[in-house]
């Protein structure tokens, strides 16, 4: 993690980002920062704060009502449909909600996003069924979400995340639902992803999780203001501006 | 059959995922395949209905125009066997005609019969001077004309003899039959419109529903052009089959009305339209292939235009 006056070559780069909805007031107010590759960055702040409105931004569900969003180089806002689908092709997001589609299998999920793009399903079976395996479902291939306990479910949606190894993956309250042991072995999982280099953003709102994950940056949202401190120091460097 | 569990031989193909990339079977698609059904079979019972009334509409018009009714009214002083040996006379004169198939003289107690509803039975009819009748069946292909024939009665001098062409007749059925018709086509074309309507609604609101999967398809980086495509495989198969068993439910409830229709005259003239082999029965079935070719376009269009909209939405700066 990079403070915005940083080299250049940033994975994501936000300059003076505000995002509204409608004509309400501004959830994040002049947001700034550089995410490079091999980052480990916790998104914390209180309820409300704007945490899943940046993640949103950074995965390209929402655009900024003024500011620059870059990501891998470009200005998302002068992109075509067709070149922001590739960059979300180079993002993997676990949502809060997993967001798993009920009418599928937990192979076909996982699956999608590589089926998406296209690519034929004989070169990435095999892939599919060792990230499950990985992620303690592979006695669950054929099962539907909707069978799936709610651990099972957050695992799903991880692999989903990872299959088609993003560069950046963003996980919104990853370990919001499940017990602290399967949490830990949740955080494992995101810390080995981020030392096989992708770029790792986790917004929670849980502190251990944070003070057990050393050398990782935490970017602290507070009524739409960003400030950023290291994960030892557990407290955020300064309170927002009024 | 359920396939065993924890097997990867029992994992779908890629063809089978893409086929099922939006749920096939859950409610807001069962009720745009209900609407579709029910909606296409109206619509084919009601063109059904339609090309049936156009039949009838020909077989009576057909009839009607291929007769004409002679009346040879009583002379001053003549009696009862006088007229009827005119009425022969003037029936031979007739018959040999060119453009005349055949004539026949009416019997008094058949032409008492005719009056019968208007003056009872009372035995009223037999104190009257009636005329005697002479049906002229006409050739249908080169009918005679009326004025010939009449020519023909006053050369030879008939008289009291009038020659009807039921004209007025032919010219009311006429009138009514295209009335019918145009109402029929009308009502058609109202069925039609709110099945438009209404599937487009219905489609609308399947899709709609399922905004959360074409949510999750959009971010995990599908492009509008593969999730748009997927959307239009999905309402093209499920308004084709809806349609088509719409189709079906019709084709079954015309062959059951043509064992079961009360009147022995409707079943003869569905069987005739709906299962014969004429050009009534291939006009009937290409009107309920245009019937499900429209259904499955209006779907199409309005899952493509739901989906644009859909995909539109999302990527916006108000969320």
């Amino acid at each position: 993690m990079d403070a915005p006056d940083k080299p250049a070559g940033p994975l994501i780069r936000f300059e003076n980002v505000g995002l509204r909805y409608g004509a309400g007031a501004e959830v994040l107010r002049d947001i700034s920062f550089d995410l490079r590759a091999g980052d480990m960055v916790f998104l914390t702040g209180p309820s409300g704060a704007g945490k899943s409105s940046l993640l949103k931004l950074m995965y390209l569900a929402l655009r900024p009502s003024r500011g620059l969003v870059r990501l891998f180089g470009q200005d998302v806002s002068t992109l075509p449909r067709p070149a922001l689908a590739e960059l979300r092709r180079r993002i993997g997001v676990v949502f809060q909600d997993f967001r798993l589609l009920d009418h599928l299998s937990t192979f076909e999920n996982v699956a999608l996003p590589l089926l998406v793009r296209g690519e034929q399903l004989k070169n990435y079976r095999q892939d599919v069924l060792e990230l499950l395996e990985w992620v303690g479902l592979g006695g669950r291939i054929h099962a539907r979400p909707s069978v799936l306990s709610g651990g099972e479910q957050q695992r799903a949606a991880i692999a989903r995340a990872i299959v088609s190894r993003p560069e950046v993956l963003l996980a919104d309250e990853p370990t919001g639902n499940v017990d602290p042991a399967l949490a830990r072995r949740l955080m494992r999982l995101f810390m080995e992803l981020n030392r096989m280099g992708a770029t790792v953003v986790i917004a929670t709102h849980d502190p251990e999780i944070i003070r057990a994950t050393p050398g990782a940056t935490v970017m602290h949202l507070n009524r739409g203001f960003l400030q950023f401190h290291a994960s030892e120091d557990g407290l955020p460097l300064q309170e927002a501006p009024e | 059959m359920t396939p065993p569990p924890n097997t990867e031989d029992a994992l779908p193909s890629a063809a089978h995922m893409r086929r099922n990339l939006l749920p096939r079977m859950h409610a807001p698609m069962r009720t745009f395949m209900v609407a579709v059904l029910t909606m296409v079979w109206l619509a084919a019972l009601a063109a059904g209905a339609l090309l049936l009334l156009r039949q009838a509409i020909g077989v009576w018009t057909e009839g009607v125009v291929a007769e004409a009714t002679a009346q040879v009214l009583p002379l001053d002083g003549e009696r009862a066997e006088q007229t009827l040996a005119r009425a022969r006379r003037v029936a031979d004169a007739l018959a040999g005609q060119p453009g005349v198939r055949e004539t026949r003289v009416l019997s008094p107690a058949e032409g008492r019969a005719l009056l019968e509803p208007w003056l009872g039975d009372s035995g009223l009819a037999l104190n009257l001077p009636m005329p005697v009748l002479i049906a002229v069946r006409l050739d249908p292909r080169g009918p005679a004309r009326i004025e010939d024939l009449r020519r023909v009665l006053k050369e030879r001098r008939f008289a009291n003899v009038m020659l009807d062409s039921h004209g007025r007749w032919v010219r009311e059925l006429s009138d009514l039959a295209s009335t019918s018709l145009l109402l029929g086509a009308g009502v058609l074309v109202l069925l039609l419109l709110a099945l438009v309507v209404l599937v487009t609604h219905a489609a609308r609101s399947a899709l709609e529903a399922n905004r959360g999967v074409i949510e999750v398809l959009h971010l995990i980086g599908a492009q509008d052009r593969f999730i748009a495509r997927q959307v239009e495989l999905h309402f093209l198969r499920g308004a084709f089959l809806a349609a088509s068993a719409g189709i079906g439910l019709a084709w079954l409830t015309f062959a059951l009305l043509a064992f079961l229709a009360p009147a022995v005259g409707i079943r003869e003239s569905i069987r005739e339209v709906f299962f014969g082999f004429g050009e009534q029965t291939l006009q009937a079935y290409l009107i309920w292939l245009l019937i499900i070719v429209i259904t499955t376009l209006v779907s199409l269009t309005a899952a493509r235009i739901s989906a644009t909209r859909i995909l539109a939405s999302m990527f916006h700066e108000n969320g």
